[in-house]
Order: structure tokens, then sequence, then C-alpha cells
């Protein structure tokens, strides 16, 4: 039996220090370290089975830690029970009680902790989440979309020191969910509760949190600000997991004051210095992997375009398919050099679509490039399940 | 009333005779065929309810009239109620053990990975396809090998011994489709393991426990060849109508299996009432 102590009262940050988790050989968590600053709204951003789920659990004391500690604040929770811990979450499937009314629902952990206003304290959470007409019902007679409110009211009346959010939207369909999305950074911004959510959805994640790690095979790949994280990937993983991105071999040729050069089939291209993921090495003679993203390209009819950029970063090709979308239209271009390279236009102007086979070029500030390391995989966690199970 | 459905373009005014019939026949057949399979499973039932009202003499095979004697004094014959009251007494205790032991075998099996825990599944399985002559004649042989008096409580152990089996496989069903994480969830919500099992999963899984109970119940109260082993002096009802069947049953017999019956029956009715009047509100 494990050390189990009772903090329930403790407040701070969200330190999680060599975190680690296994099931018999598979390593779930591998040696987690993670600041959650208090008030914050964290994402856990990653796909099926890549840990992120498990984390969390082990936040919420339904896993016990391989090795490694968990805290808030200075109080160790690494061991301590479920309902001694500050932590309460909104799971996947809502897990209402059944058998209780609404308003039993949330009152539930107040209850348990001998709160001396439970009535006000229910109705005012569930004034937050706008369902104070239907306390006295049963959670079968909810839609999918108040359950989740219920249920993030049922988590939220206890003022807990984290919450934690399994996929909460998961089961919603889209509209509904992009209306909760904005609902859950109202109420987190309200209430000032650190929020923990874990999810697979990139959008949802950019949308909603201050912060998001994207989880890969048990291990953080990177963290920061969603904007962060979208312009600067440091792993082709990141670049591709969040949105898109074409990755194109090339070799380091030299530099020129703050760029660095190189080249591949296709031609010579610089990109800044500032913008090399950390620990590359970007000597002349090296393998690396050049990022732009589909919607900083510029793409123009080859035959009334006028001379090449000055700046070099172009190439030329055929476009292998276009796809209307409405707003924008996506095309893939096959370079000469051999590349397919995807490409966002903003529908400007009506009737300005290039038709596959058609010869254009492709060209990009060069501040909008990123390096990465050539090892990598150019394709990591570009076709990754998005299935909401975990 | 369901009709045949015409075409209102190609239907002809009038049809032949035959027709009219085969399609009279064509759509109320199934209605036929309830009718007389109702009527197959209530007809002894309604046999034995109206035979309760017979002025019988010595036998219970012939009607002579009716009369209200044998529902206004159901004591009336000897034994009836004195064996009566053995199987309500018998079926209440066999029914509170055989419940509480069949439920915490379920939740074992359906919560907790164990040695054994398949195979325990697989014998759980055993008494109930074990014919009740083998039941009850080893466990004769036990008795009497470990030198137990038979009586009033050789047959509740042997009543609660094929009742845990039912028992087990009801609130099972129940529990597997339980969702673990309400129990988790109400952790999460600070109830520790007991206040969880008391608030959320008992209540969640009382309706499969009250319905292995009943049928826990209504097993022993009507179980004759494994009691007929095991009982020795001890008379159960379905033992003294058994055995009263062959120098007549009285009629009080059939005013206790009427009763039975009404009673049962009032008990669905109600869980029924309820049960709509709770979906509702």
């Amino acid at each position: 039996m494990a050390r189990s102590t009772d903090v329930t009262q403790a407040d701070g940050d969200l330190t999680l220090t060599n975190l680690t988790k296994r099931f018999g050989d598979f390593t779930a968590v591998d040696d987690l370290v993670l600041t959650v600053p208090q008030g914050s709204f964290f994402a856990l951003l990653g796909p099926s089975g890549c840990g992120k789920t498990t984390t969390l659990r082990m936040v919420a004391g339904l896993e016990e830690p391989t090795a490694g500690s968990i805290a808030i604040g200075d109080a160790d929770i690494t061991y301590s029970r479920p309902y001694q811990r500050p932590v309460n979450t909104v799971f996947q499937n809502y897990a209402l009680f059944p058998h209780l009314d609404i308003y039993e629902n949330v009152a539930f952990g107040l209850r348990r902790r001998k709160d001396a206003e439970v009535d006000r304290k229910v109705k005012e959470a569930l004034e937050l989440v706008e369902l104070h007409h239907v306390m006295r019902r049963k959670p079968g007679q909810l839609s999918g979309g108040q359950q989740q409110r219920i249920a993030l009211a049922r988590a939220i009346v206890n003022r807990p020191a984290v919450l934690l959010l399994d996929e909460p939207l998961g089961a919603l369909d889209l509209k509904l969910r992009r209306q909760m999305q904005l609902e859950l950074k109202r109420i987190q911004t309200e209430v000032g509760i650190t929020f923990i959510h874990v999810t697979h959805d990139q959008e949802e994640a950019m949308t909603m949190a201050d912060t998001v790690a994207v989880m890969n095979a048990g291990v953080i790949e990177q963290m920061g600000s969603p904007i962060d994280l979208y312009e600067s990937p440091n792993t082709a993983f990141v670049a591709n997991f969040l949105g898109q991105s074409n990755l194109l071999p090339a070799t380091v040729t030299g530099a020129d004051g703050d760029d660095v050069l190189l080249s591949d089939a296709d031609g010579a291209f610089r990109v800044p210095r500032a913008r090399v993921a950390p620990g590359v090495d970007v000597s002349a003679g090296r393998r690396v992997l050049v990022g732009v993203r589909p919607e900083k390209i510029h793409a123009e009819l080859l035959a009334t375009a006028g001379d090449a950029p000055s700046h070099g970063n172009f190439v030329e090709g055929t476009v292998a398919s276009a796809l209307f979308t409405g707003v924008s239209t996506q095309y893939e271009v096959a370079t000469r050099g051999g590349d397919v390279i995807g490409v966002f236009v903003q529908n400007l102007r009506p009737g300005a679509v290039f038709d596959p086979g058609t010869a254009v070029r492709l060209s990009w500030d060069a501040g909008f490039a990123f390096i990465l390391d050539g090892s990598e995989d150019p394709n990591a966690g570009a076709h990754v399940d998005d299935e909401a199970a975990d | 009333m369901s009709a045949v459905v015409e075409s209102p373009v190609a239907a002809p005014r009038k049809l032949s005779a035959p027709t009219r019939v085969w399609r009279w026949f064509g759509s109320n057949v199934l209605r036929l065929y309830a009718v007389i399979a109702f009527a197959y499973l209530l007809l002894p039932v309604v046999y034995t309810f109206v035979f309760s009202f017979n002025d019988a003499g010595k036998s219970n095979l012939v009607w002579r009239g009716f009369t209200l004697d044998n529902w206004l004094n159901p004591c009336g014959a000897p034994e009836v109620c004195g064996s009566l009251l053995n199987s309500l007494a018998i079926g209440f205790i066999a029914t509170a053990i055989a419940t509480a032991l069949g439920t915490l075998i379920a939740l074992s099996l359906v919560r907790y990975r164990f040695r054994g825990r398949s195979s325990t599944n697989l014998l759980i399985f055993l008494p109930m396809a074990t014919p009740e002559v083998v039941l009850g004649s080893s466990l004769l042989a036990l008795f009497l090998n470990l030198f137990v008096p038979l009586g009033f409580w050789t047959i509740v152990v042997a009543h609660i011994m094929f009742c845990i089996s039912f028992v087990v496989v009801t609130v099972k069903a129940r529990l597997a489709s339980l969702d673990p994480r309400l129990e988790q969830a109400a952790m999460d919500l600070y109830a520790n393991e007991r206040e969880a099992f008391r608030r959320i999963t008992l209540p969640l899984l009382a309706p499969g426990i009250a319905a292995a109970a009943l049928l826990a119940f209504s097993l022993s109260f009507d179980d004759f060849i494994i009691t007929n082993f095991n009982s020795g002096q001890v008379n159960t009802f379905p033992k003294f109508v058994y055995v009263s069947a062959n120098r007549g049953i009285p009629p009080q017999a059939n005013v206790i299996a009427s009763a039975m019956f009404i009673i049962s029956l009032a008990i669905v009715l109600i869980a029924q009432l309820v049960g709509r009047a709770r979906r509702k509100g």
C-alpha cells in the first residue's frame, strides 16, 4: 500500500517531476518534467496513445505513477488517494451519476466535504453554466451539451486547485464544440482555476489554451504559446501535428550574415539563423529540413509572372491537384526537383483558381521558413489517427 | 383494429368469399397465435384459481359447487399452513444469505483480476447445469456422511447453494453495464471507497440485486426435488402438495397457490407503475 496524504487544501503550481508510467513493457509516460503555473489554461495535445490521458489520470490519482512525483505548490500528492487531492476531473463521457438529479450531482463533492454552503454554491455553479433551470432533472433527460456543462459545474463547484478536462468536447458536434470552447475559456477566466485540458484536437488546444504542450510517445515534444508552437515548431512532429507543413530536405551550403544558405534539387534558399530549431547543426554540408507553412507561400502563374524574386526563396512546378474549400483553395504542386508542396491560397477574387497542370511559381518570405533537424522523418505526425479514443 | 391496407388504385370493389376469409386470416393469424399461446400458458393457473372456490369433499378433482370457505379459512386443511410457513421462512433466510454472498461474488468476478477468476466464472454455472436430482442426492450423501441431522437447516443450506449461482449471474449482468468511471468520478469528488460504494455503486446495482433476490426466493419457494432429498421430517409447501397429490390435494392448497400468483402479479404491476412514474418525474 502506498503512502497517502490528505492535502485537499493545497494550492499553487502543478509540478510533475520525472513522472513515468509503465504498463508491463509499454512506457505510456516517459520521465515527464512539467510545471503548470497556477491559474493558467494548459493544453496537453497529442494523438491517441501518446500518454496524455495517462498523465491526467496520474494527476487525478486514478493511476499510480511507476516513478517520479506530482506536487501542487509544496504539497506532494504523488500517492494521495483521488479524494485526498484538490483536483477535480471532467470525464470524457461526463460520468454523471444517473440516479441522482442535477442538483445532487453538482452537490456531491460539497456534501462529501461537509461544506456549509451547499445550496448557495450549487446554485452559483449552475448559474455559471447557465443551467439552473434543469436542477431537478436527471442526467438522462439532458442533451449532450447540457450534460457536458453539468460535468463542468460538478467539478468547478469544489474550487479545486487544478481542474482536469479529459477530451471534454469529444462527444459534441462541431458547432456545439466551438461554442463550448468559448464557454470554457470564459469560465476559466472567470474562476481563475488552473485548467489542464487533454485533447487530440489541435485547433481546440490552440484556441483555448495559454500554453500548449505537444505530447508524443510518452514525452513532451514542445511546449509554448499556440503562436510560438505554430510559427516556430522545433520538431517535424509538432510542425505536422499542429496544422500542416511542407518539410523539404535540403543541404546547408554556407552562411550569409544572419541567414543560413541552403540548396536542394529545386534551387537555393535562405532562412534566418533565428528560425533554426534549437540544437540543430547548420554548418556547411549538413542535411536539414526546411519547413514552410502552406498558407505562407505565394503562388503565381508562371506564364505571367515577372522576374524571379531577388530573395531567392522560390520554386517552380506544376499544379498536381486543386481542392476548393470555400475560404481558400488547397493546391499540391509538384516541383521540378521532385518535391510535392502544399499551398493554401485565399480566394480573394472569384474564378482565380489554377487548374491542375498549370505551371506556377511558388515563393515565400525567408522569415516565414524554419529549419529542423535533417534526421527527422518529414512525415512524423502528419497522418496520426484522429480518433478521440485514447 | 388494423385492416388490410388496400391500394386505392388497383383494389377491386368485390372480393370472392374465400379470398376475404384468407385475407382476414392472414392479417389476424399472429393475434390468433398469441391467444392460443397465452391460453396454453395460463390454463393451469386459471384451473387452480377456479378450483380454489370448489366446495370440495375428499378430493378436489370434480366441481361440487362454489364456496368462499376455502379462502376464508386457508389453514383449514391439516399441514397446509405449517408447510407454507416453513417454505416462507426457508425462502427468506436462503434468499437473504444467497443474495448477499452472490452479490459479493459477482462484484469480485467483475471488478478484480485474480488467479482462478475464469475457472470460478465457469464453476458458478455448474449448479445451474447439473440436474437437480444429482445435486439433491449428492448433498444428501454429504449430510449423511457428516452426520448432519436432516431438517429445516439442511434445506436452507441446500437452497442457498443453488440460489447463489442465479444471484451471481443476475447481479453480474447488471454490474457489467455499470460504468466503472462513475465510481472513479465519485472518488474524484471526495468520496472515499466506502462512500463511493454506498452512494453510487450500491444504488445503481439495487435493481439487479432486487431482481436476483426475487429470483432466488421464487426458486427456493418452488423447489421440490432437492428439498425432498434433504428435508427429513420437515414439510415444505411443494413437498406437501406433492405428497397429498396421492390422496387428493385440499382446495386450501389452491387458495395459497392462487394467492401467491396474485401477489407476484401485484408486485410486478407495482414495479412497472413506480418505474413509469419515476421516468416521468
